[in-house]
């Protein structure tokens, strides 16, 4: 036995012997006259503390400490601020690309009031704009910061809350993955989906609005989550273990790519009661040399989840 | 908060309940893995770790004593925290109290008998019942606490030469008294 296992066994000996053991510094009371000798003593001595542990610390920041290697950190560069002004500026570029993304961006500055009011009243020129991306994007900007809520992009949750995405349809495949939520009137980006689920395709809150189910995808493979978004938990992924457990039932090769698109696809996604969600899919097994059409049901609550064949 | 309501919370899956939590044992925590680890972010990330694994573990266990309960877990973390730290890294006051735990164990050329986690202890609780209330909580103080000699001849205003004498003694009669119920650690 190792002396650190002993030290750990001698953790599991009887509580009454661990709490008889404990001590703690039993407090005394005070005489008045040497209340104030000891209050004077205590300024004097926190000077001296406060440098011992401005040392201490300055000693703890020398050692290399390094928690998480986040992007920045590795790249050696500052994270870059949010810089409203920036966008405000790029309302004023001749590149279309430019005033899109600019509009989409200025929706970040909703809980400054004044950068806010300041970004509203610059983009509502642009809701008469001939270019019809940009005219929908800032007719969406004017809805969200003005606070209306009233676009059918936004959706409106039982805790109060509204969600919605930016840079709506952006593609062919959907809008930005990057889901965005106001609640207490605080803007937060509430989620954020990594490759391959490069946009939001579509979401679908549930009939009691206190789920929501949301389809992402890439331009090979789609996925499916549902979140319970007051107690900010996701769902496994539904499409791939759909894959997963359909494809071992039936013998089939259910491997994953290392890069996680599945060639799966999702069809008639829609909510059967509060908390069971259903739809179809497309499964893809052996390269997409087998393709299983099922219909796909998960119970939320039971987490259960059930892969039927359409025959 | 009473450490019953705050077993409620958990049972009830209540988030509040790491925040009472943190609010009435934090620094309790913080003190037992301090004396264990020399790193103030690592016994940070222990204390969190801690409540992490009191919320997947409340229930189905009930706790009878809550600050025991979560000890024992910040003790076990910290530990294996401290184990994972390089040499250089690590408490050296804390790596003196298992050396000293070293003493207990048998020699090399014992052959060693595998035990179920919590075997032993109830073993080396029978034991600490035969001892004298001062030995008991020496020991107890140093091994479970992990508190430095100081602070124990502090309590009971001994010499440290006394208290380490006293420690040395007790060592040996766990070791003597292991091997008299046949366990050879």
């Amino acid at each position: 036995m190792k002396k650190e296992e002993l030290y750990r066994e001698i953790g599991f000996i009887e509580e009454e012997l661990i709490e008889a053991a404990n001590y703690e510094v039993k407090k005394k009371s005070f005489s008045k006259k040497w209340l104030a000798v000891v209050i004077s003593m205590m300024i004097v001595s926190s000077v001296s503390t406060a440098t011992i542990a401005a040392a201490y610390y300055k000693h703890q920041n020398n050692e290399l400490y390094i928690r998480y290697l986040s992007a920045e950190d590795m790249e050696l560069m500052p994270a870059t601020k949010y810089d409203a002004d920036k966008f405000l500026k790029a309302l004023d570029s001749d590149k279309e690309e430019y005033i899109y993304i600019a509009i989409n961006r200025l929706v970040e500055s909703y809980n400054d009031e004044k950068l806010r009011n300041k970004a509203l009243k610059a983009i509502q020129p642009f809701i008469q704009s001939d270019n019809k991306k940009i005219a929908n994007s800032a007719i969406f900007a004017v809805d969200i910061l003005s606070g209306s809520f009233k676009s059918q992009q936004v959706y409106k949750l039982a805790d109060g809350s509204v969600f919605f995405t930016l840079f709506n349809n952006y593609s062919d495949y959907g809008s930005q993955n990057v889901l965005w939520r106001i609640k207490d009137d605080v803007l937060e980006a509430y989620s954020s989906f990594s490759s391959p689920s490069m946009y939001i395709k579509e979401i679908i809150p549930s009939p009691d609005q206190k789920l929501i189910a949301i389809v992402t995808n890439s331009n090979k493979s789609e996925f499916v989550e549902v979140i319970n978004v007051e107690e900010r938990m996701v769902s496994p992924e539904l499409v791939e273990s759909s894959r997963v457990k359909y494809g071992a039932e039936q013998g089939l090769d259910t491997w994953i790519r290392t890069d996680h698109e599945n060639y799966s696809y999702v069809d008639h996604l829609r909510w059967k009661g509060d908390a069971t969600i259903e739809f179809e899919a497309s499964l893809s097994y052996d390269d997409t040399a087998i393709i299983k059409n099922v219909v796909v049901t998960y119970e939320v609550s039971q987490k259960k989840l059930t892969v039927k064949e359409i025959k | 908060m009473d450490d019953e309501k705050i077993v409620a919370l958990y049972i009830q899956r209540s988030q509040q309940a790491i925040l009472e939590t943190r609010k009435k044992y934090g620094a309790y925590c913080r003190v037992i893995a301090r004396r264990i680890l020399a790193n103030l972010r690592d016994v940070e990330e222990c204390e969190n770790d801690a409540y992490l694994a009191a919320w997947n573990t409340i229930p189905p266990q009930i706790p009878r004593k809550l600050s025991i309960f979560l000890g024992r877990i910040i003790r076990n973390i910290a530990l294996d925290k401290h184990s994972y730290n390089t040499a250089k890294k690590r408490n050296n006051e804390f790596e003196v109290i298992l050396t000293e735990l070293e003493e207990c164990l048998a020699s090399s050329h014992t052959v060693e008998t595998s035990y179920e986690a919590g075997e032993l202890a109830q073993y080396i609780s029978q034991f600490l019942y035969t001892l004298d209330e001062q030995s008991r909580n020496i020991f107890i103080q140093r091994y479970w606490y992990s508190y430095s000699i100081k602070d124990i001849s502090l309590h009971f205003q001994m010499s440290s030469s006394k208290v380490k004498s006293n420690l040395f003694r007790t060592r040996n009669k766990l070791r003597f008294y292991l091997e008299s119920e046949g366990l050879y650690i």
